[in-house]
């Protein structure tokens, strides 16, 4: 009998669940935002997480950066203004005074100065911005809301970096300090003075994050409304988001795909949204002789000539632009008018005519990225072009982590890969630094290209505190780039948000691509 | 007594080989290519950067000392953190284990609940048209893509007819139950929440559904050929013959007789779901530990890697030993 009542149990809770519920509709009685975003993000350490496109919108909704990009602009908050001496070494900062840690205590210039310092001294995460040009002795405070940073070199974009810098509390992370200056404690707590603190009993680990608004944050609220908090629902497929996005489960998404794109566009309360994107892709060539045959430039000008650049977009299902060179033009820095490859069959035999292999005859990998259908669909475009060459492109799929270790030698780095970079600070420089100038060989520059025209450059662009001067150098490093033709430039994804048509107040900010600011947004 | 000396002696088993299961992981963790320590310092790390993570997780000892910390701290149940999380790994497993055990024990229920009976009555209707239809649907069962599976039912049953939820383990805004267990079901229960009980079981239908159609698939095959060949047994016969009604022959002769291959099949399926789908917990959002493998496997992360595989060596064994001393229930000819 007893399992007689079992299985009766059983089978009448399995009808029971086939019954309808209403989570859909008690999703619209608060004003909690629900974002689905298709990547974790376990810890919350300003200090050891650095801004990416996955962790932006938990951090500066934790924590405020000294200034913030916002729309096309950068604009103070924590900061009011920051002015550079003439040489670009030594750098004021005045931060605002009414300005306000969560736990009520005010944001100082030692504040700041702790923060810097902790990022100096624990070496991860964001350090890679602020440790080849600052040490332990660069921060001087000169009073409660001023501090001077002297750089141990120029940079001239020193400013840029800032709103990568989200400032602690120094009281709250040395009260909970084991000996790790507060890493173990900040994974999963916060000591800032952003406008959204941490939920704890709806932070789940991998499932779902919950940010609940702060009423009494120093910066205010907008005026259209706010929300009570919003919560970052891990949803990682793109099929998955898009029936979350039609059925209401979610209010927005991160990433859908290019294919869902399209299907939600004809789905009732949802709005879909795209912009030019600043995360271009390319197809990375080697340049050095480890290479063999990529190390001649008329090789990889015969490849680029063989590339059908308008088959790009078409991958991308419409949701892409083909590439006007190695910047996007949503980025500050980027150069108009470059000599671009087009695809032209007849230069690309010529081109192949000129170096050592006239009729081709060889083969060369393209590695991307295992499952990623898109990069797999970027590097058949080139297979067909070097086809009609006689060279053969062999693709190949591998587990990323093991390309992200190949590459940073150049003995090991494949003859060539598929690879997308987001800049991390708001100009060119961010791109054109880390990717073409020969002291990043295998921290970004991939190719192993050198050119001392190009490093010089880049460097005075580095030093340059007039923009107009620092575009100029920098749009002729880019000329030089195309010229000397390093590497494929196929395309760059426009940035797509989808949304239910009750969100409001989303303003896109190219340098937070897929980080909505969640404090300007509210649901109607 | 025998029993329990038997289970004992398995136990004392499982030690060596969970033994040999960290040397094996060990040193295949080290021998795949790549720098751990550059990968999780990322891509524009400086080299000073990358050292840190080196030393930190003591990447820069000799083999042979990372290998005794590294069991040092298993026996005192430290797993290490997770380079690239900074969590304890401990921690990760707490949160992340419990999910796909009640996920796993889910699909095995319903395996059970739905593949017996459809077994049973495709061999007592042999060649019949309830045959036609279980053998039609463990076929279907074991030939769909669980990828494909899983879409199909969210896009019909959960936006479509709006029955279920799409993917999660209870809706983004309920207040979650107080961790005891770790198994919402159970921790809605003993917090008396019949209604959060409720909204977690219809979360658990759909992956259930998905990560148990195999098992369904092969329950249903395997029982169906096993009553076949009990119900051509003599004692069967006999049985009939005496008297008995058609329950009692089913149920007491011919079902505990036919159960063996069963047992076999749960064993079988319990091993597999207890390492988690990667697939099903992709698309249905289960914040299991299969996704969670996944991810330290392809970031190098060693120490989850280590702990997770020396986890599954130990449950594996476990369900090993389990099924063993069930088999001496249904037959008391290979009791212990």
């Amino acid at each position: 009998m007893s399992i007689v009542r079992m299985v009766t149990a059983i089978v009448a809770l399995a009808v029971g669940a086939a019954l309808p519920c209403s989570e859909a509709t008690a999703l619209e009685k608060k004003a909690v935002l629900i974002f689905a975003g298709n990547q974790d993000m376990p810890n919350v350490d300003p200090a050891v997480t650095p801004m990416s496109v996955y962790t932006a919108s938990a951090l500066i909704a934790l924590y405020d950066p000294l200034f913030m990009y916002r729309g096309d602009q950068m604009l103070p908050h924590l900061a009011t203004s920051v002015t550079a001496s003439v040489d670009g070494s030594e750098w004021t900062i005045k931060l605002a005074p009414n300005a306000k840690f969560q736990d009520g205590s005010p944001v100082t210039a030692e504040a700041v100065k702790y923060t810097f310092e902790r990022i100096l001294r624990i070496k991860k995460g964001p350090a890679w911005m602020w440790l080849p040009i600052m040490d332990e002795k660069s921060i001087t405070v000169v009073d409660p809301h001023t501090l001077r940073v002297k750089l141990t070199k120029p940079f001239a974009l020193f400013d840029r970096t800032l709103p990568n810098l989200l400032v602690v509390n120094p009281a709250v992370v040395k009260a909970n300090d084991k000996g790790d200056d507060g890493q173990a404690w900040l994974v999963a707590h916060s000591a800032g003075s952003g406008p959204f603190k941490i939920n704890e009993e709806n932070w789940r680990n991998g499932a779902q994050y919950e940010f609940i608004a702060d009423p009494t944050y120093w910066k205010g609220w907008p005026k259209g409304g706010r929300l009570d908090g919003y919560i970052w629902k891990i949803v990682r497929e793109s099929s998955a988001q898009k029936l979350a996005l039609i059925k209401g489960e979610v209010h927005g998404a991160q990433n859908i795909s290019p294919d869902d794109v399209d299907e939600l566009r004809k789905s009732a309360g949802v709005r879909v949204e795209q912009y030019p994107g600043v995360s271009p892709h390319r197809i990375v060539m080697h340049n050095r002789h480890d290479s063999k045959y990529l190390a001649d430039i008329n090789v990889r000008k015969a490849l680029a000539y063989a590339y059908d650049y308008s088959a790009v977009p078409k991958i991308y299902n419409g949701s892409a632009e083909v590439s006007k060179g190695p910047v996007p033009p949503a980025l500050p820095g980027f150069a108009p008018g470059l000599p671009l490859y087009a695809y032209d069959l007849d230069k690309a035999k010529a081109f192949l005519a000129k170096s050592p292999w006239p009729n081709g005859g060889f083969e060369i990998d393209y590695i991307y990225p295992a499952g990623f259908d898109i990069a797999k669909n970027l590097g058949a475009i080139l297979l067909a072009g070097a086809a009609k060459l006689n060279i053969k492109v062999k693709l190949t799929p591998m587990v990323w982590a093991n390309v992200l270790s190949m590459r940073t030698k150049s003995e090991t780095m494949p003859q060539s890969i598929s690879l997308w970079l987001a800049p991390l600070y708001g100009d060119s420089d961010a791109l054109l630094y880390s990717q073409w100038d020969s002291e990043s060989w295998g921290r970004g520059n991939y190719s192993f290209y050198k050119n001392p025209k190009v490093d010089d450059l880049l460097t005075r662009a580095r030093t340059s505190l007039d923009p107009k001067v620092r575009a100029d150098l920098q749009a002729q490093a880019q000329r030089l780039i195309v010229e000397d033709c390093v590497d494929i430039f196929t395309g760059v994804e426009k940035a797509t948000y989808v949304w239910r048509s009750n969100v409001k107040g989303y303003v896109h900010t190219p340098m937070r691509e897929r980080n909505p600011l969640f404090a300007e947004m509210w649901v109607e | 007594m025998h029993v329990l000396r038997y289970a004992a002696r398995r136990l004392l088993f499982v030690v060596p080989t969970v033994f040999g299961v960290t040397v094996v992981v060990f040193l295949l963790a080290r021998a795949v290519p790549g720098d751990p320590a550059q990968l999780a310092a990322g891509e524009q790390a400086t080299p000073e950067m990358v050292e840190v993570f080196r030393r930190e997780y003591r990447l820069d000892q000799p083999l042979y000392i990372q290998y005794a910390t590294y069991i040092s701290g298993m026996v005192r149940g430290d797993f290490g953190r997770s380079m690239f999380t900074g969590r304890p790994v401990r921690d990760d497993l707490a949160s992340f284990l419990p999910a796909t055990l009640e996920l796993t024990a889910a699909s095995i229920v319903l395996a059970l609940v739905i593949g017996v009976p459809s077994g049973v009555l495709s061999a007592v209707y042999r060649n019949r048209w309830p045959d036609q239809c279980a053998r039609t649907v463990a076929l279907t069962g074991v030939s769909f893509p669980v990828f494909w599976l899983a879409m199909m039912l969210q896009l019909v049953l959960a936006v479509s007819w709006d029955l279920l939820p799409i993917g999660g383990r209870f809706p983004s805004q309920y207040k979650g139950p107080r961790s005891v267990t770790g198994f919402y079901t159970l921790d809605f229960l003993l917090a008396g929440d019949w209604e959060g009980v409720w909204v977690a079981l219809r979360h658990l239908v759909l992956p259930a559904l998905c990560l148990g159609a195999g098992a369904i698939a092969s329950i249903t095959r395997i029982t169906r050929t096993s009553v076949v060949e009990v119900l051509g047994k003599d004692f069967v016969r006999t049985a009939r013959a005496m008297g008995f009604s058609e329950t009692v022959v089913m149920g007491k002769y011919v079902l505990k007789n036919a159960f063996i291959g069963t047992l076999t099949m749960i064993g079988v399926a319990l091993t597999f779901m207890l390492g988690g789908s990667v697939l099903v917990e992709s698309v249905f959002d289960w914040p299991g530990i299969g996704l969670y493998a996944f991810k330290s496997i392809v970031q190098l992360d060693f120490q989850p890697i280590s702990a997770f595989t020396v986890l599954v060596g130990v449950m594996v064994a476990l369900v090993n030993l389990g099924i063993d001393l069930l088999y001496g229930v249904f037959d008391p000819r290979i009791r212990h």
